[in-house]
């Protein structure tokens, strides 16, 4: 018995949990529709707090505390000759089963919120070819490392003729099956 | 022969796959089944998977709510820095560094291989869990204090800038693992005697009177050093995000203050791994190795698996981040 208390003990000390994520962004979306067709979306990201602080140290060139237009447009360009690797990884879409990257990312705005301290990035995700509204179509936005979490509103814009659940997926899961990200489905008459 | 395997399915069963540095982000947009790992319902758990993921799953939440939490206590700490407020900081970075340490790393699996296969007593578990933890931490205060780099950046992609640093510090594993390696052979041969080895002076016949069992502390010391780098070196994201908050709003000796405590907490989660390993080998291991005739052999066995372990761990971890 006291064996096999020690080798549990040696088991129980030696697992690995994950202590991750340690970036929050808290994201809305809004679909973007010409008719009955998908046109894009426009995703809305605020950095928590500590991140903002680190982003606004190198941003905030005059150090007045805001994010000045140029200071801003000298971001945006920054992170724009970035997106493939620093935003377009997070965003996954499947259009009626079809994973689609067809896409640019375009008008990229960055803002500084002071009285929340957010650093918040809007832009738009502009599909290459139009895809159909009508049907059963999920959007997700993942950190496959579970380094940044990323937290879906409820507050998703979209067409009276869609609805949709911001479910945690069962189906799919991250970080060593620890995680089932949350994944919009959506679905269009 | 049985219970050697025993001891190194033990030190397996603290290698999973996510010791190994993550892999980085693919630099297109990615299929979500293909990026996230599709469920396969036929899939059955192990009886360990089971045990462990629920757990696994409590401690990750835990961990989302004191990660959630530090910024909210940081904004306080700024705008109403009261005794409360700073002991309730205080409390919370003591509680990031424990779960903060229960994360994804090598770091664990080498103390413990290193404990399980080396004699040590408990001052020494103590020793290392504080030195691994100031490392850890201290490299992020250096970081912050010394530097002047896009720091933004480092928080965002962390792999990419620590590059060089992991490089080292996987290096310094492969270095601990060769030493380990040299002295076991050295044990193997004879020319050396190791501490805590009772049977060294009897079993074989020949006898190690060269006096120099006085450097054994020292060695220990060392090679106790150079874990404590191999793993520590590469900076806390943790605490460099409570840094950089802090310089960024002036409160950056409450920011100190804070990654001592976490610092504090993450030694506290090391010094329980390491003590319990080395109580475990003191009452499993050298039990088992003690208790037959083939009792120095096997014991060199274990020293020499242990050391080849490490070195194992250290290359993989290298070549994957190379």
């Amino acid at each position: 018995m006291k064996k096999l208390i020690y080798t549990l003990a040696f088991l129980a000390t030696s697992f690995k949990v994950m202590a991750h994520p340690h970036i929050w962004v808290y994201t809305d979306l809004a679909l973007k529709t010409e008719g009955q067709y998908i046109t894009g979306l426009n995703i809305n990201w605020s950095f928590d707090e500590m991140y903002s602080s680190a982003f606004m140290m190198d941003a905030d060139l005059n150090k007045d505390g805001k994010l000045d237009p140029s200071e801003s447009e000298a971001m945006q360009k920054q992170v724009m000759e970035k997106a493939v690797s620093s935003i377009t990884p997070f965003i996954m879409l499947k259009f009626e089963g079809k994973d689609t990257f067809g896409y640019k990312l375009d008008n990229l705005k960055i803002k500084y919120d002071e009285e929340s301290e957010q650093v918040v990035y809007n832009f738009d995700l502009k599909l290459h070819a139009p895809r159909k509204l009508e049907g059963f179509h999920k959007l997700a936005i993942v950190d496959k490392e579970f380094y940044v979490a990323f937290e879906q509103s409820y507050d998703f814009k979209i067409p009276k003729s869609c609805q949709f659940d911001l479910i945690e997926d069962q189906e799919i899961t991250i970080y060593d099956g620890l995680v089932n990200p949350e994944v919009y489905q959506l679905s269009c008459k | 022969m049985k219970k050697l395997l025993l001891v190194l399915s033990l030190i397996l069963s603290a290698s999973h796959v996510y010791a190994l540095p993550a892999i980085s982000a693919p630099n297109k947009g990615a299929e979500l089944e293909q990026v996230v790992k599709v469920v396969d319902s036929k899939t059955e758990l192990s009886l360990t998977q089971k045990i462990l993921k629920p757990i696994k799953v409590q401690v990750l939440k835990w961990n989302m709510f004191i990660n959630r939490e530090i910024p909210k206590y940081m904004k306080t700490l700024k705008h109403n820095p009261s005794w409360l407020a700073i002991i309730s900081a205080l409390f919370a970075a003591f509680v990031y560094g424990i779960l903060h340490t229960l994360g994804p790393g090598h770091g664990k699996m080498v103390v413990g291989t290193y404990f399980l296969t080396q004699e040590a007593n408990f001052l020494q578990g103590v020793w290392l869990g504080f030195k691994t933890a100031f490392a850890h931490v201290g490299g992020a205060v250096l970081l912050v204090l010394t530097t002047d780099i896009a720091l933004r950046s480092v928080v965002m992609n962390p792999d990419q800038h620590m590059y060089l640093l992991k490089n080292i510090s996987f290096s310094l594993i492969i270095f601990v693992g060769f030493v380990m390696f040299t002295q076991a052979i050295l044990h193997a041969t004879g020319k050396v005697k190791n501490t805590g080895c009772s049977h060294c002076n009897h079993s074989h016949g020949h006898h190690h009177s060269h006096g120099h069992n006085h450097t054994h502390s020292h060695e220990y010391n060392k090679k106790d050093t150079f874990i404590a780098l191999a793993i520590g070196c590469i900076p806390c994201t943790g605490s460099l995000l409570i840094l950089l908050y802090a310089m960024a709003n002036n409160i950056l000796f409450l920011g100190l203050s804070m990654v001592v405590f976490v610092a504090l907490g993450m030694a506290v989660t090391m010094i329980i791994l390491g003590v319990v390993t080395i109580l475990g080998k003191k009452k499993l291991v050298d039990k088992l190795f003690t208790s037959n005739k083939h009792a120095h052999k096997s014991k060199i066995v274990l020293e020499t698996s242990g050391a080849v372990f490490i070195m194992l761990v250290g290359l993989l971890l290298l070549w994957v981040n190379l």
